[in-house]
């Protein structure tokens, strides 16, 4: 049966890396008496995936994981509540819902709170506004390239020293929050500090085009 | 709760350093209690993937955190990227669990497990803000405790360490936290923890100290819910120790002397236990571990009883002796791995009969032949050189064994079978309390010659070769036999920026080098002296409870090229290891 999770990673737990949270989730599961249902071929693995890496030290409150548990008749709240009493600290299971067609993720929305006094902050969100383009240089041990922030995230949302901002990932790609922070700090002319980065909401389309896609992480 | 200034000023930190989940705790069955009057922070002196691996420090972790008013956290070294970034921004070394100061802890406990993480240990201490001399510490510091195998020597570290465990710290440790417990002052304490004879205090003396031995064994010490740690550490499986002790003998082997005698758990109990980890847990393997588990003689009972109940579990057996039963057993208990390893330490009959493995060739090659009967498609073998008394038969003889392995496979699997050969072989490093610990180290132009020789006979299609750096070998002698001149060596070299020696992208042979110049020495001479019988020794006052008269017994029969038997089973070689309750306990005979 295929299982789609809701999770927040909150506190200390949003410092461990995608494979950790699908490893401690994977042992959680096993601890609360789940079978994880396993992969095909010549080296199965068990069949879960989280929809959208995080990365690490961005907390959420819309985590999502896609698992497929051996059993038909897999009661969903007490699921949630016996891995509840599994999941290690800050790792928090809210629902379960019998997964759906295959989809992806469209957008995915952070709250960025700051470490610097509002006006500042309000300052910035104006400057980017107020930019046609913000490329920000994104590196990577492959490649260095240029990402257009503002692209991915037309509009900001302030609210005193926190900025609300929606992401959209394209099939050519996405921008990071880390990515919108560099951007206001140069709009900002100097660093904001963050005081940290909470991810939101998660939202999914259908994708037909996608089905057949790798399962695992 | 309101997160504290140095709490915020971690988080911070973390933003910034590489794999941040090495700090953060909160993992499954960690340990909290704020309640706690006596709080002991556990330590491993390296990477937090490499100690949080560490059985012991579980079984201990678990004990202290049984007692009410005790709290035991852990705390591993921080990579060098954390560790600067903490000094420059004034954060002191902090356990996992609460993130609070090591400094106001009652204890810090560090296991020694290895020479190479001397230079942490001292890392360890510094970044917590405690003087790195006992001399210079005061009322209101904790006191720093040091155990584990490689504190039978404990003159390396004598001066930056308030009291020394001496053996296995089940039962000794709960001594130690019921006197935390009862007294207040610094001072107060440790003339109290004085008065135990497996404690060595050097602001104390020199005075002799007996190992520990924990003659009972109960399961009741297994932890059923060990932490279990995110995914980067290096073994992350359910485990239950077997057995405790060796008496095979080896003339090398350490842990051999050190554990003496041999201990088994009832097969229902180690049953039992390793069930009752894997729910607590949530892991999908079980190892049941040991010095040499093959010898335990509950294993086949125990494989049965648990692939009974757990059919699609993964069941590692680590450590087995050569010969076909252990390699059938693995096969009865694992389906899923393929890959085993063979120890034969060295490829000739002689070299065997120095270094008392008593096998032969026909031993070796029935047990390779089984394990390629048996369906494992990596069979690795693993040897050292350098020996006492090796000559380069004893190298080629590795290089032929090696050949003749990859025959044997190819008469299973064919000429172009997909199997692999893998011989490793590492350096002899002499060990304090063994029979070979007057033997001086190979010198490392001689290990490269061996090495670069290997290198070039052992190559081929099926066969694979790894070898260990001379550097690092070389270094872990030098310490591992020396003395209170080696403490200040030490600190030198760590002051200079030593850290993290077992690892390769940081290990400094040149600040070594320059550190044991700087007090008269040198690092190969150290490493390679041989020591007379007649001196004493800077460990000598450390009663492993084998006599030194049998230690050099053994090394007199080493010269004679002859091997001792096991007292299991070919009766007492009066080591000395028995007293009283304490003596050779197996299950099944």
């Amino acid at each position: 049966m295929k299982i789609e999770l809701r999770l927040a990673i909150r506190d200390r737990a949003r410092y461990l890396s995608h494979l950790e949270m699908v490893d401690l989730l994977l042992a959680a599961l096993r601890r609360a008496g789940y079978e994880v249902a396993l992969s095909n071929g010549m080296r199965p693995r068990p069949v879960i995936s989280l929809a959208l890496a995080r990365g690490v030290g961005i907390a959420s409150e819309d985590e999502r994981c896609t698992v497929e548990l051996v059993g038909s008749d897999i009661d969903l709240d007490d699921l949630v509540e016996r891995l509840r009493a599994t999941c290690p600290r800050g790792v928090v299971p809210i629902e379960a819902g019998v997964a759906g067609a295959r989809s992806i993720v469209a957008e995915a929305t952070y709250c960025i709170e700051f470490d610097a006094p509002g006006d500042l902050v309000a300052q910035a969100v104006a400057g980017y506004h107020s930019a046609t383009e913000l490329a920000v240089p994104r590196r990577s041990p492959k490649q260095r390239r240029s990402i257009d922030v503002r692209r991915f995230a037309p509009e900001l949302v302030l609210a005193g020293s926190a900025v609300t901002v929606a992401i959209a990932i394209f099939e050519d790609g996405s921008a990071k929050p880390e990515e919108v922070v560099r951007a206001l700090s140069h709009c900002a002319n100097g660093d904001l500090p963050v005081a940290g980065i909470t991810r939101l909401a998660v939202r999914t389309v259908p994708n037909p085009a996608r089905v057949g896609a790798t399962e695992n992480t | 709760m309101e997160a504290s200034p140095l709490q915020k000023t971690i988080e911070h930190l973390l933003t910034s350093v590489e794999k941040p989940s090495r700090y953060i705790g909160g993992e499954t069955n960690e340990v909290v209690k704020p309640e706690a009057t006596v709080r002991v922070a556990l330590s491993y002196p390296d990477a937090y993937e490499i100690g949080i691996s560490n059985q012991a420090l579980q079984i201990l972790y678990g004990l202290i955190n049984n007692r009410t008013a005790a709290a035991a956290e852990r705390v591993y070294c921080p990579w060098p990227d954390m560790a600067d970034a903490m000094r420059r921004d004034g954060v002191p070394l902090f356990t996992l669990e609460s993130w609070r100061a090591v400094r106001d802890m009652d204890l810090l406990g560090i296991t020694l497990q290895a020479e190479l993480t001397y230079s942490n240990v001292l890392e360890l201490i510094d970044l917590a803000g405690i003087p790195l001399r006992g001399a210079d510490r005061s009322e209101g510091d904790p006191i720093v405790l040091a155990g584990g195998p490689s504190a039978s020597n404990p003159m390396p570290l004598a001066a930056f360490v308030d009291v020394f465990f001496m053996g296995e710290a089940e039962e000794g440790l709960l001594q130690i936290i019921e006197i935390l417990e009862q007294v207040t002052g610094r001072e107060e304490r440790l003339d109290r923890l004085a008065m135990l004879p497996f404690l060595y205090l050097p602001s104390r003396g020199e005075r002799p100290v007996e190992r520990l031995v924990f003659a009972d064994f109960s399961i009741d010490t297994q932890p059923t819910s060990p932490v279990v740690p995110y995914a980067s550490a290096i073994f992350a499986r359910a485990s239950v120790e077997v057995m405790r002790g060796c008496t095979r003998g080896c003339r090398f082997c350490h842990a051999g002397t050190w554990y003496r005698p041999v201990r088994e758990r009832r097969v229902e109990d180690v049953v039992t236990a390793g069930l009752q980890q894997l729910d607590c847990t949530g892991y999908d393997e079980l190892s049941l571990t040991s010095l040499a588990t093959s010898d335990w003689t509950g294993v086949a009972r125990a494989i049965t009883e648990i692939k009974a109940d757990r059919p699609q579990l993964n069941l590692s057996l680590p450590s087995n002796r050569v010969d076909t039963g252990p390699v059938a057993l693995l096969a009865a208990a694992n389906s899923r791995q393929r890959s085993i390893t063979l120890a034969p330490e060295a490829a000739t009959q002689r070299m065997r009969d120095i270094i008392c493995k008593t096998i032969t060739d026909e031993m070796i090659d029935t047990a390779i032949d089984a394990a390629f009967a048996a369906g494992y498609t990596s069979i690795k073998l693993y040897f050292m050189i350098g020996l006492p008394l090796e000559t380069f038969a004893e190298v080629e003889g590795i290089v032929e064994l090696g050949y003749r392995a990859r025959e044997i496979g190819r008469r299973h699997l064919g000429e172009g079978g997909k199997f692999t050969v893998h011989v490793s072989a590492s350096n002899f490093v002499p060990k304090p309390h063994t029979p070979f610990q007057w033997d001086g180290m190979a010198h490392p132009d001689q290990l490269r010659v061996k090495q670069d020789y290997l290198r070039r006979a052992l190559k081929g299609r099926q066969l694979k070769l790894s070898l260990h750096d001379a550097r690092t070998s070389m270094l872990e002698g030098a310490i591992g036999r020396g003395d209170a001149i080696t403490g200040d060596v030490l600190e030198a070299a760590w002051r200079a920026g030593a850290r993290f020696d077992a690892w390769t992208e940081h290990h400094r042979e040149d600040l070594w080098q320059e550190a044991f110049q700087a007090f008269g020495r040198d690092l190969v001479a150290e490493a390679t002296r041989e020591r007379d019988p007649l001196d004493t020794l800077p460990w000598d006052h450390v009663r492993s409870g084998v006599s030194k008269e049998f230690l050099l017994d053994e090394w007199w029969q080493s010269r004679a090229e002859r091997p001792t038997g096991d007292c299991r089973w070919d009766g007492c070689s009066d080591c000395g290891a028995c007293v009283g309750p304490v003596r050779n306990r197996l299950v099944e005979a």
